[in-house]
């Protein structure tokens, strides 16, 4: 009976399994076979050239800059999205007036579509014009402008910064979703007993938790990895190649130098980097699966 | 053993969520399919530009006319008008040439014809049209569409870039508001001495527009980035002493830029020029301003080097070509030429025509508000010649600016360096 119900539950998988291998399998088997190709635009040719557009792409003295930078952009974002994300959550779920409120207006800057996000604050940071800087003007907390999109040692900082008020929603809206259903009983024999909150914290709500953070941390560390429009809209990479990530100097590779191979060996290069990046969190996704016995 | 294949199902799930994420930005992405099939006993001829002016009026209804025009002196041919909008199109035009499923006329941009030109996708149009026919059109942007001796695209538009400056910033600063700087010395003085006085920005720079930084001050001399001789060989000039003048004026003037000139582009600094915040700006038409009602601006040509140096100014545009595949080139020819026909050619775009005849018949030659660049437009070219490295040495060129300016390198090295980055882009 096991094993027929087991085969059903294949047999339902296989009509998404095989979608999925047409729309990914694809993609990603064809941008690595490009990734071994000599393709230019300047030929309508294509040369299979074995390594060769790795070893230029490792070989270019921009690539440690810009796999600095993308490493800076995505561990400062995933920990700000995250101390930031989860904070909250427990502050609103600790309210007992204006808990529903409080998560409406925090939810706010992730439904804003990323192009306005970029726009608005690349209007507000403005050096001369922008509010951000008029109100530290106001408050006397600086004696002139601050170059913020414009200084290449702060771009990259205001730039995660923009990027953590746009994402930390996320991690509000999926811990808030996993503390509904935390162990009271737990929570409620642990304060009887004298236990004092940082300690409920940390034994019975963050392990609680730690599926939920994973599963998130995962998916977040992707997307912020792979993001793109915020900065293109923003700093374009510059000043300087000061917020150049792997996105941007793939898709620069690309359509600005027309050079596909070297472009799709590059993506090939982000991919093991978010591999590697996301090895963490998998396992601990996975170490808390068998646990819960889903494997 | 089952708990291993459900572990390793689970992770090739991740590791193809992953991979589909990051890798889908990569590779073939379609486009439009702009090979269309013939319908019935038409034969269909596909063309591919930009919506801002296919398909947005006022230039929508003669698109129109023209293709009606073209089927009715061509009987048995259909036209199939294909747009973008300009965010899009030039993204969808080169993955169109990549995958091979170029339209049968379409736009080129200068920039990007090289390129083009060289994967054999453009049609030799010399072999289509008359003797002569390209004579009328602009010698200097003529030249950008050449490639190995052939006309592979119709000179369809240009612009050029003119000094605009803020005549009550320049009473304000002491200065002549009928006496604009004439070389690039007096633009460095005027520049300084409007910060100065009047604490405004004295010149508009726009290095977020990731070009050659104020191109067209380059192209106000007899200097050129490159030379390209008979037989083909390239030779960098940036350690001319020309280049690094340009270099020193950039950087001396960078007192007077406005704070965030590395994010700012053309179209902002038109924009800021408009709301009264620049002394000085070197751009086009700034049509996308309501500059035009305004009174407190007047036009120059771009300052030239020095006082002996010739007239200049960077023109870009675009040019039109057919694709070398299509099925019927001398139609797809008459259309081309058709749209760049003097007739229907100024009333097709929002820039000027790339032909002596064009150019007069076209809106800004009957407005006297725009008769500087009237004059401007006939010393466009560009900084470089067009090469297969025109991309990448615009490239090099812009990251050396930002070094000097915003990184405060020093000239010599940085010049230094430019010129072994190019001969390393050269050689590869």
């Amino acid at each position: 009976m096991e094993k027929r119900s087991m085969k059903s539950a294949y047999a339902y998988l296989v009509p998404s399994t095989i979608i999925m291998t047409l729309m990914l399998g694809f993609p990603i088997v064809y941008n690595i076979i490009i990734s071994f190709t000599e393709w230019t635009l300047k030929s309508s040719e294509k040369h299979f050239n074995g390594i060769d557009n790795y070893i230029k792409v490792l070989m270019d003295e921009k690539f440690i800059k810009i796999l600095i930078i993308t490493v800076l952009w995505t561990g400062i974002n995933i920990l700000l999205q995250m101390l930031i994300g989860i904070g909250l959550a427990l502050f609103a779920d600790h309210l007992t007036k204006g808990k529903k409120f409080m998560r409406v207006i925090l939810l706010i800057p992730w439904i804003i579509p990323g192009t306005v996000t970029a726009l608005t604050w690349k209007w507000m940071l403005q050096s001369d014009v922008g509010i951000v800087n008029y109100l530290l003007m106001h408050f006397n907390l600086t004696g002139q402008n601050i170059l913020f999109l414009s200084d290449q040692n702060i771009a990259l900082m205001t730039l995660i910064l923009v990027h953590v008020w746009k994402a930390f929603p996320f991690w509000f809206l999926m811990i808030t979703a996993s503390l509904q259903n935390k162990p009271v009983d737990q929570i409620e024999a642990a304060v009887m007993d004298g236990a004092r909150y940082p300690h409920i914290l940390r034994y019975i709500i963050l392990p609680h938790l730690s599926p939920i953070i994973a599963s998130t941390g995962v998916l977040t560390t992707i997307w912020t990895l792979n993001y793109f429009d915020l900065i293109w809209l923003m700093t374009k990479g510059g000043p300087m190649d000061a917020t150049s990530t792997l996105p941007i100097y793939t898709y620069r590779l690309a359509f600005e130098f027309n050079d596909f191979g070297r472009s799709a060996a590059l993506a090939v290069i982000s991919l093991i980097v978010v591999s590697l990046v996301c090895i963490p969190y998998v396992r601990k996704m996975f170490h808390n699966m068998k646990e819960e016995g889903v494997l | 053993m089952k708990r291993k294949a459900k572990s390793f199902l689970a992770c090739a799930l991740c590791v193809a969520m992953v991979a589909g994420t990051v890798l889908t930005g990569c590779g073939n992405s379609g486009g439009n399919d702009s090979k269309k099939e013939d319908t019935g006993d038409k034969k269909v001829i596909t063309f591919y530009g930009f919506s801002d002016w296919v398909d947005t009026d006022p230039y929508k209804s003669v698109y129109q006319e023209v293709k009606a025009q073209f089927e009715k002196e061509n009987p048995g041919y259909e036209v199939e008008l294909q747009s973008d909008p300009w965010g899009d199109w030039e993204q969808k035009n080169k993955t169109m040439f990549a995958s091979g499923n170029v339209a049968d006329v379409f736009y080129v941009g200068n920039d990007n014809f090289p390129t083009f030109a060289n994967s054999g996708n453009l049609l030799d149009l010399d072999q289509y049209v008359d003797k002569g026919y390209f004579d009328d059109f602009f010698e200097n942007v003529r030249k950008m569409y050449q490639w190995e001796g052939k006309s592979e695209a119709i000179p369809f538009t240009t612009d050029c870039r003119i000094l605009w400056y803020n005549k009550e910033i320049f009473k304000e600063a002491g200065l002549d508001p009928e006496n604009p700087p004439k070389t690039w010395d007096e633009l460095r003085d005027d520049a300084k001495q409007i910060t100065e006085k009047t604490g405004k920005y004295g010149f508009g720079m726009d290095l977020g527009l990731k070009e050659i930084p104020a191109q067209s001050l380059i192209c106000a001399s007899d200097y050129s980035i490159l030379d390209v001789a008979d037989d083909g060989t390239v030779t960098s000039n940036v350690k001319d002493q020309a280049f690094k003048d340009y270099l020193k004026l950039l950087s001396d003037m960078k007192d007077t830029y406005e704070p965030d000139f590395t994010n700012l582009d053309h179209h902002d600094v038109a924009k800021q020029f408009a709301e009264g915040q620049f002394g000085m700006i070197i751009g086009n038409n700034l049509s996308e301003t309501d500059i035009y009602d305004k009174d407190f601006w007047g036009q120059a040509l771009v300052p030239t080097m020095t006082a002996d140096s010739p007239q200049g100014s960077f023109g870009g545009g675009f040019g039109i070509s057919v694709n070398s595949e299509t099925k019927y080139p001398e139609q797809a020819v008459k259309f081309a030429q058709m749209l760049c026909d003097p007739k229907y050619n100024g009333d097709l775009v929002s820039d000027i025509p790339a032909s002596n005849a064009g150019a007069a018949n076209c809106a800004y030659a009957k407005d006297d508000k725009y008769a500087v660049i009237m004059d401007q437009i006939q010393y466009v070219r560009q900084a470089q010649p067009k090469t297969l490295y025109f991309n990448e040495v615009q490239a090099a060129v812009y990251d050396t600016v930002a070094n000097v300016i915003v990184g405060g390198q020093d000239i010599d090295s940085a010049v230094d360096a430019l010129d072994s980055q190019i001969n390393d882009i050269v050689k590869q």
